[in-house]
């Protein structure tokens, strides 16, 4: 059973349509990357998966482990499996991403049915998922991405990633203000967290992170459809090339 | 690097304030000091109906009992009010003009030398780049001319001098006239409901779009003369109109005092934008002469979706005193409040507005820059207030003061209250001072200091500039040069 | 003047002045004509009320007087002298509270007691010293005089903690001067949990030497009607000078803080940060000035006041203000008034967290965020489950 499966996807933001009927389908195990120039519509469409009451579905369904997802919240989804990586990760003074986590982690083995770790397991929790992702201490002893470097907040993402094991990671655009160093590091956690059973949609402008991340599918998104679908290679097609031609096509 | 250089800040600032002559007129003014018989004679004058004259003596006989407010961070020697005269209008040819031809020539002259189109010639015969804008001049306390008034008459919109539409529209001046500003306000609002003279009246009808900007000008002449004009200004369901008012004044010694009240009135789905740049003389170097501009400005969002929005530049006199504000009645109605406010040498300002949410949906915006050089003090004074009833208000303001030099001050006081919690409202405000290293890199691009100032403090306002209309905004990017001429060395 | 005049006149003062009214802008929006209007008795029993001790040294103040059987302050480092304001006497008591206050007027006329602490010269103080305030004579007034003082170099850890029966009516009325001496540091804390009848003022005016830190962070829970007026002079270059505070209120508590940061010399950082929380009719008044006097130029003076209305009926009144006459500053002021952030509680939302918790946690991040700074541990977690229960009641 596909993972993720979206059908004629339509949606809009404050009344101006956006997403023009994508079709989209994510098997366990595959990375599917999607590439787009400004204003294709990328993040409208990882906010309408997950759940943003800002962007509205005007049309089509998405089905999430074979379940409509239209009548959950972000929070339903997000304990089903859904994980979004911000692109511009939110800042929470006042709560330590140690709370947080473990909050975000109790509420999701809730749904599962599972335990609520208590503070030493939850400790041990923290100090497996450092070995996928490398997070300093004092990171996780400061407010929920406070005062954080553009880098050390997308690390944290993953490391959220991580802690929550979701069935689907949607990175939207995760490379972005990142330098190469920055971008190994969350690249390898990335990487590190890929399994049979998980999916990865990968959002980005350019192709630089899909050497990283190395994508099974990649789909080209241009004023709100995928205009072509290929392999990894379409990805190098894209650097070579640019969006030009699709942009110009259909702005014409 | 150091700003200060003692030499070239003295050379500076003896540049001449650019409008400070006298125009030679006679005029025909009222004995200095203020009683009940002035009020009268005043209303006499000006053949006013019985109603309006009560108006005047109720205001008058309130203010009797008022003290001058000390709230304001300003400090001037006490105004002797018996020694002002409180009306001054240029003797005319015949009783009231009906033509610019029947205009004193001096006068005219006078808005010619200050850059102001009173001929509509120019404009009718399509001179290319002529502004179009109608122009009510306001000379001492006398409206002496308003141009444009036949064709806006066409679209039904009534713009001209103050005493026309008591004489043409009395039933409408009646409705409005201290609607919005009480003759109770305050002291200096209640003095000039007993001893306003003229000011300008504008009413656009219903679904009327004003098609060109209106101006008025206002120029104090008469020595030892109180200014005391009253602005109407009423846009009817889903009219727009933007509202343009420009002020100078000559060069004189004394103190004068400039009291006027302005009140605007927007119904439903109505837009009134009203831009000031004010240039009274602002007193010499030692501070003094200058204009005491104690100003009451109102605006009252009456009907639902109904826009106010205030812009001022004030770079002009001695003290300004004046708070422009909007109360928010209509649901969604929405107020704004741009200012600048430049203050050099021993010039003092206390500005700001206020923002009253009474309606649903409400939101206001308070953008204010503040910039004090020389000896100066600058403060911002704003209210926002959130009642009770305004479900859902929104408000921002952001208050940046800076300043040039170490002899100045810059003080911000907002005040906020809020009674419902649904409410948003942020402030912001930071003080800073000038940047050397700004400075530096326009100097090292070819810019001289003073061209490098004048450069970063016009960055520095920038947002509230773009909300001026072109003519407006030319003007007040070169007076905010002209005012801080001399502020660095 | 010594201190028996100092008394002397202030009493003629109070009594010629009497309380202010709010026709005076300093209190506007604070009415104290109930506080003006009451008879207080100076009745006086032994305390039935608990405390929690944060750590070995306690000072307690029973009903207005030191109790030394229910303090412990015996074993203490050399340097360091902690007593009766009454008993250990310094020439500079009065010498820095407002005596144009007529609530200062009234503490210098008629205080029964309060704490002196004395840190010498170098010496730095591990343990906190913490002053419990026990008030349970109804119809009672209270007035305490603190003196903290320390020497160059020093350093030390305060806690004044007023504690109330619930439901009596009385009045304490606190006055706190606190000497830094160059290069000392004095943390201070204040929590305040009157009865939710009482009347709680405290005037709080802090010295700062040269590169000297004062640091006070106020939380306030209980009191019908209170006020905190705060002052820090900085008058030696390189001081620093930290107010932090929180008031949570429910019912018709009315609460007003009034902050007067004074950078007097170049050269000095301030931080201000304010939150508060208001439940049912409460009412907040925040009024935070800063002065950055003539030459007082590198001012680096940053103040923040955030409120959360949580119902209907809840009111505030915010006042920052500036006044700056130096340019070479770096000074701005916040505030904001409002409901939760909603992109915070989507973020929430996208790693699980439902919004009925996410909003909880929330507003215990909004007025977490004050204590961000607390250096001291036992007063930290202290003042944590206070925040924690107070929102968990208001939930309820």
């Amino acid at each position: 059973m596909a993972l993720l499966e979206i059908k004629d996807l339509h949606a809009s933001v404050a009344d101006k349509p956006i997403l023009k009927g994508i079709n989209l389908t994510i098997k366990p195990g595959e990375v599917h990357a999607i590439m787009g120039p400004n204003g294709s519509g990328k993040s409208t469409l990882s906010n309408v998966l997950a759940g943003n009451e800002a962007y509205t579905k005007t049309g089509g369904q998405v089905l999430f482990d074979g379940i409509d997802i239209d009548d959950l919240a972000a929070h339903e989804r997000a304990r089903a499996g859904m994980f979004l990586a911000f692109q511009y990760p939110v800042e929470i003074a006042g709560i330590s991403n140690m709370y947080f986590l473990k909050a975000a982690v109790n509420a999701v083995r809730e749904y599962q049915g599972k335990d609520q770790l208590d503070a030493m397991d939850f400790l041990d929790l923290i100090e497996e998922k450092k070995k996928v992702v490398k997070i300093r201490d004092d990171l996780l002893e400061r407010a929920v991405n406070s005062g954080f470097s553009g880098g050390e907040k997308k690390r944290n993402e993953i490391f959220q990633m991580a802690m929550l094991e979701p069935k689907l990671g949607i990175l939207d655009e995760t490379d972005s203000g990142l330098d190469i160093d920055a971008l190994r590091i969350v690249s390898d956690g990335v990487n590190a967290l890929r399994s049979p059973d998980r999916g990865f949609l990968v959002i980005t402008h350019y192709q630089r992170l899909l050497d990283y991340i190395v994508p099974d599918h990649v789909h080209v998104l241009v004023h709100g459809q995928i205009v072509k679908s290929g392999g990894k290679e379409l990805a190098l097609e894209l650097e070579n090339e640019g969006y030009n031609t699709w942009v110009d096509e259909k702005g014409a | 690097m150091k700003i200060e250089d003692e030499k070239s800040f003295d050379e500076l600032t003896d540049k001449e304030y650019k409008y400070g002559f006298v125009t030679d007129i006679e005029s025909d003014s009222l004995p200095p000091g203020l009683n009940e018989d002035i009020v009268r004679a005043i209303s006499k004058r000006k053949n006013e109906p019985e109603w309006l004259t009560e108006f005047r003596l109720k205001a008058y006989r309130h203010w009797l009992t008022l003290e001058e407010p000390t709230w304001a961070k300003v400090e001037f020697p006490p105004v002797d009010y018996q020694a002002l005269s409180y009306y001054s209008a240029p003797k005319q040819k015949v009783d009231m003009p009906q033509s610019l031809d029947d205009v004193d020539p001096e006068l005219l002259a006078t808005y010619e030398k200050l850059g102001i189109p009173l001929g509509e010639q120019e404009v009718l015969a399509g001179v290319a780049g002529a502004p179009s804008i109608a122009v009510d001049a306001v000379f001492d306390s006398v409206s002496v001319a308003t141009t444009f008034k036949k064709n806006l008459e066409e679209m039904g919109i009534i713009f001209g001098s103050f005493s026309d539409a008591v004489k043409d529209h009395p039933e409408l001046v009646k409705q409005y006239l201290g609607t919005v500003v009480p003759y109770k306000d305050n002291y200096y609002a209640t003095l000039n409901s007993a001893v306003f003279s003229d000011g300008s009246f504008c009413y656009i009808p219903k679904g009327v779009k004003c098609p060109m900007e209106l101006s008025t000008y206002f120029r104090i002449n008469a020595a030892n003369t109180g200014q005391f004009e009253r602005t109407l200004l009423i846009a009817d369901e889903g009219a727009k109109v933007s509202y343009l008012e420009g002020c100078t004044a000559p060069q004189r010694d004394e103190n004068q005092l400039h009291a006027a009240v302005v009140e605007l009135v927007a119904h439903k789905d109505a837009q009134i934008k009203y831009s000031t740049v004010q240039n009274w003389y602002p007193g010499d170097k030692d501070g003094k002469g200058g204009i005491y501009n104690f100003v009451t400005k109102r605006g009252h969002c009456r009907g639902d979706n109904s826009k106010i929005s205030w812009t001022q530049v004030e770079t002009g006199s001695a003290i300004t005193w004046k708070y422009p504000s909007c109360i928010l009645k209509g649901d969604n109605s929405v107020g704004e409040f741009y200012s600048v406010a430049v203050t050099n040498n021993l010039q003092q300002a206390d500005t700001g507005t206020k923002m009253i949410h009474v309606g649903k949906n409400t939101s206001s915006t308070i953008i204010s820059k503040g910039i004090s050089a020389g000896k100066a003090q600058n403060s911002y004074r704003g209210m926002v207030k959130v009642v009770e009833t305004a479900e859902n208000a929104r408000n921002f303001s952001q208050c940046d003061s800076m300043l040039i030099g170490d002899k100045c001050g810059a003080h911000t006081f907002p005040y906020i209250d809020v009674n419902n919690p649904t409410a948003h409202v942020e402030h912001e405000a930071t003080t800073t001072k000038i940047g050397e290293d700004q400075i530096f890199y326009c100097n090292q691009r070819g810019l001289d200091t003073e061209e490098a100032v004048s450069l970063i403090v016009n960055g520095f306002c920038k947002e509230v500039f773009r909300e001026l209309p072109m003519e407006f905004a030319v003007e007040a990017q070169k007076l905010l040069g002209i005012s801080l001429e001399g502020s660095v060395g | 003047m010594d201190l028996k005049d100092l008394r002397k006149k202030a009493e003629v003062d109070f009594k010629t002045n009497g309380f202010p009214t709010t026709k005076e802008e300093l209190w506007r929006f604070t009415d104290v004509s109930r506080v003006a209007g009451a008879e207080f008795s100076n009745d006086w029993k032994i305390s039935d009320l608990e405390f929690q001790p944060l750590d070995k040294i306690t000072v307690v103040f029973e009903n207005g007087k030191l109790s030394r059987e229910k303090s412990n302050f015996e074993d203490l480092p050399t340097g360091v002298c902690i007593g009766s304001v009454l008993d250990l006497v310094d020439p500079r008591i009065g010498t820095l509270a407002d005596a144009q206050s007529a609530f200062v007027a009234a503490n210098t006329a008629y205080f029964g007691d309060g704490a002196f602490i004395e840190v010498t010269e170098g010496v730095e103080m591990d343990t906190p010293i913490h002053l419990v305030y026990l008030a349970d004579v109804d119809g009672a007034a209270f007035h305490m005089r603190n003196f903290i003082s320390a020497g160059k170099g020093a350093a030390v850890t305060v806690i004044e903690e007023y504690i109330g029966l619930a439901g009596a009516t009385y009045w304490t009325n606190v006055v706190t001067e606190a000497f830094v001496a160059d290069g000392g540091l004095v943390d201070h804390y204040k929590v305040q949990r009157e009865s939710e009848s009482a009347y709680h003022f405290q005037t709080l005016e802090a010295n700062l030497g040269t590169g000297s830190v004062f640091s006070n962070h106020a939380v306030t829970l209980g009191g019908a009607l209170g006020r905190n007026d705060i002052r820090g002079k900085l008058i030696g270059e390189e001081g620093e000078a930290i107010c932090n505070g929180l008031y949570l209120l429910k019912d018709k508590q009315l609460f007003d803080t009034h902050i007067f940061m004074d950078h007097a010399v170049p050269k000095c950082n301030s931080h201000e940060l304010y939150k508060g929380i208001l439940d049912d009719k409460a009412r907040a008044v925040f009024c935070g000035r800063i002065l950055v006097q003539k030459d007082a130029q590198e001012t680096d003076a940053i103040q923040s006041n955030g409120n959360l209305l949580l119902s209907r009926g809840a009111k505030v009144n915010t006042l920052p203000q500036l006044e700056i006459y130096a340019d070479d500053v770096k000074c701005t002021h916040g505030a904001t008034i409002g409901e939760m952030d909603d992109v915070a509680l989507y973020y929430l939302q996208t790693r699980g967290i439902d919004p009925v918790q996410g909003h909880a946690m929330l507003t215990f991040a909004f007025a977490n965020e004050v204590l961000d700074e607390v250096k001291c541990k036992p007063a930290k977690r202290y003042i944590e489950e206070l925040v924690h229960d107070w929102l968990h009641k208001v939930a309820k």
